[in-house]
């Protein structure tokens, strides 16, 4: 089936094409279309999607998965009758090819839609380096609702009693969680010596970790898989790691980061990380933009260009796209650009909760500063510059919500040091 | 319908507490039982040209026009009423993440002992029939009051004019 771009006739006497195709359907491409409909854009909206219609949060699949929520709860936008505000879903497929010069998208089952805007909001999916690709034994994951099904299905089971999971950040350790709240032992493996690589200080991350073993659970840092038998055992597999050791899991799973979803071609787009985009969410093509964890914007901490996979990112990429897309095709004035976004995680495990935003790299000109409480609350500040040219570029804070008002005082900072890395970085 | 907003005058402020009172009993607040208060009274000492100079201010959620913990909150457990603008919680949708508490950045959520957000609401139960959310009602001094956004500005602007006379 072939499409034509819808048209307008302004005022003047010009047709326009009025037509904004939306591929992916989560925290970016959902933002998108409520800015775009805010806005006041009346056209056509065209939403292409691997997924369901109705959108689901990916931050609430591990608490499905713990038995926290129900799994409707995780479709957050169901009271909102997103549909209204699409014309066109296409929905369980997905993109092949972009012509920008024709504008015009193809579909996997061969139809092609024309756009005035295209918005690509793909996401990412999760990657599984050193899992044998050749082994039977198929890895869960944390990812999608259909991952979040299987891992459910599986940590329900009442064969399933030790679990592996690889991979120490944010999904790894409330994957960790939800296994704890099923009552099953869990091992952690990660290859650093420290959980939390990117978003915890080693003292940090150190503390974390006496917290996690502490509540049960048994950590393997600083090693990696070798190898996996799934042939001499009945049911899961054993691993055996670098150092030499060798365990039975009944289940592993995987949660080892995330790769842009880039499985379209298209001549001439700019792809690093992800696809490059600027204060407007715009790619190096005319009328293409990009957001969520599909783009690759800047970190205002750090000043680079790189992905950063966080709901508020997403939320914000996307509407700040959706606006600007809408702006143009309305000729209304430019929206307020979105200047980049700064890496800030709060990770909460059990009663553990781990806070960080901006940079927590130590380096030349750089100093830290470190405080622990009788409550057992840790705060470790990165400053760079000295005397009056110091600025808090980072902030790393660990508190046990246990602890007599341990996580209300976190709670209580951190989003005040957050604003102060932010607007400093801005400056 | 013009839109209302709580506006506040420092200058007024006598740092009674009278609305930190007032909004623990109209959310029926029980601090013994774990909730948290939401709004809180500071008192602050400056010096300005050789004398102390004490003020008190009454905070609670700004209810931003441009609320992060909006974007933040995965859960939608944050949600704008349509009615009043004001931010408010469903408690009963909150994974206790604290999303929020990062992307606030004048420290309002706090979680309560079962994990969940607590926060102010603006009293959109009252605004929506008329009342003023129950911290103004009860200031005494007029500190904190709750008015068209039109009518705020206005005032807020004539202080600024006096200012400079």
């Amino acid at each position: 089936m072939e499409r034509g771009i819808p048209e307008r006739e302004t005022a003047a006497g010009h047709r326009l094409p009025e037509q904004v195709v939306v591929v992916g359907f989560g925290a970016a491409g959902t933002s998108a279309v409520m800015a775009l409909r805010e806005a006041g854009f009346e056209g056509s909206i065209v939403v292409v999607t691997d997924g369901d219609p109705n959108p689901y949060s990916p931050v609430l699949t591990s608490y499905y998965v713990s038995g926290r929520i129900e799994r409707e709860h995780c479709f957050i936008w169901s009271d909102l009758d997103l549909s209204t505000l699409v014309d066109d879903m296409h929905a369980h497929s997905g993109i092949v090819s972009i012509d920008a010069g024709a504008h015009e998208v193809t579909l996997v089952d061969g139809s092609r839609i024309g756009y005035s805007k295209l918005l690509i909001a793909t996401g990412a999916h999760p990657v599984a380096p050193g899992f044998p690709e050749t082994c039977r034994y198929c890895p869960l994951m944390l990812r999608t609702m259909e991952d979040a099904d299987l891992l459910r299905r599986a940590l329900l089971s009442p064969s399933c009693k030790r679990v592996l999971v690889s991979g120490t950040s944010m999904v790894g350790l409330k994957a960790l969680e939800a296994c704890l709240d099923r009552g099953v032992v869990v091992v952690l493996l990660g290859r650093s010596r420290h959980i939390m690589r990117s978003a915890a200080r080693p003292l940090v991350a150190k503390r974390f970790e006496e917290l996690l073993v502490e509540r049960g659970v048994r950590l393997r840092l600083a090693q990696s898989v070798s190898d996996v038998d799934d042939e001499t055992v009945s049911a899961g597999c054993t691993v055996t790691f670098d150092c030499g050791d060798s365990e039975h899991f009944d289940e592993v799973i995987l949660a080892q980061g995330t790769k842009p979803n880039l499985g379209f071609t298209c001549e001439g787009l700019e792809i690093d990380q992800g696809l490059s985009v600027d204060e407007f969410r715009r790619t190096n093509l005319p009328d293409v933009y990009a957001a969520g964890d599909v783009a690759q914007a800047v970190d205002v901490g750090t000043g680079e260009r790189r992905v950063i996979g966080l709901w508020q990112n997403a939320v914000q990429q996307g509407r700040c796209a959706g606006r600007a897309m809408a702006a143009e095709l309305l000729d209304l004035a430019n929206p307020l650009p979105f200047p980049g976004s700064l890496a800030s995680n709060t990770i909460h495990v059990r009663d553990i909760l781990v806070a960080s935003a901006g940079s927590l790299e130590e380096g030349e000109g750089r100093s830290l500063e470190m405080s622990k409480a009788d409550d057992g609350t840790m705060r470790v500040f990165v400053y760079e510059g000295r005397g009056d040219d110091r600025r808090l570029v980072g902030i790393n804070i660990l508190a046990t919500t246990s602890s007599k008002g341990g996580s209300n005082l976190l709670d209580c900072e951190i989003g005040k040091y957050r604003r102060a890395i932010l607007n400093a970085c801005l400056k | 319908m013009t839109r209302k907003s709580l506006y506040f005058d420092v200058q007024k402020c006598v740092g009674c507490y009278a609305c930190a009172v007032a909004c623990m009993d109209q959310n029926d607040t029980d601090l013994l039982g774990g909730d948290l208060m939401f709004r809180s009274v500071m008192h602050v000492e400056n010096m300005e040209a050789g004398e102390v100079r004490i003020a008190h201010v009454s905070t609670a959620c700004m209810h931003c026009d441009n609320a992060e913990c909006l974007d933040a909150c995965p859960s939608r457990a944050l949600r704008r009423d349509p009615e009043s603008g004001a931010v408010i919680v469903r408690r009963e949708l909150c994974i206790g993440c604290h999303a929020c508490a990062m992307a606030c950045p004048f420290g309002i959520p706090r979680f309560g002992g079962d994990g969940t957000i607590q926060k102010c609401d603006g009293c959109y139960a009252r605004t929506r029939f008329g009342y003023a959310p129950a911290c103004a009602d009860i200031c005494p001094t007029g500190a904190l009051s709750y008015l068209d956004i039109n009518e705020a500005m206005a005032a807020k602007q004539a202080r600024f004019g006096a200012s400079l006379v």
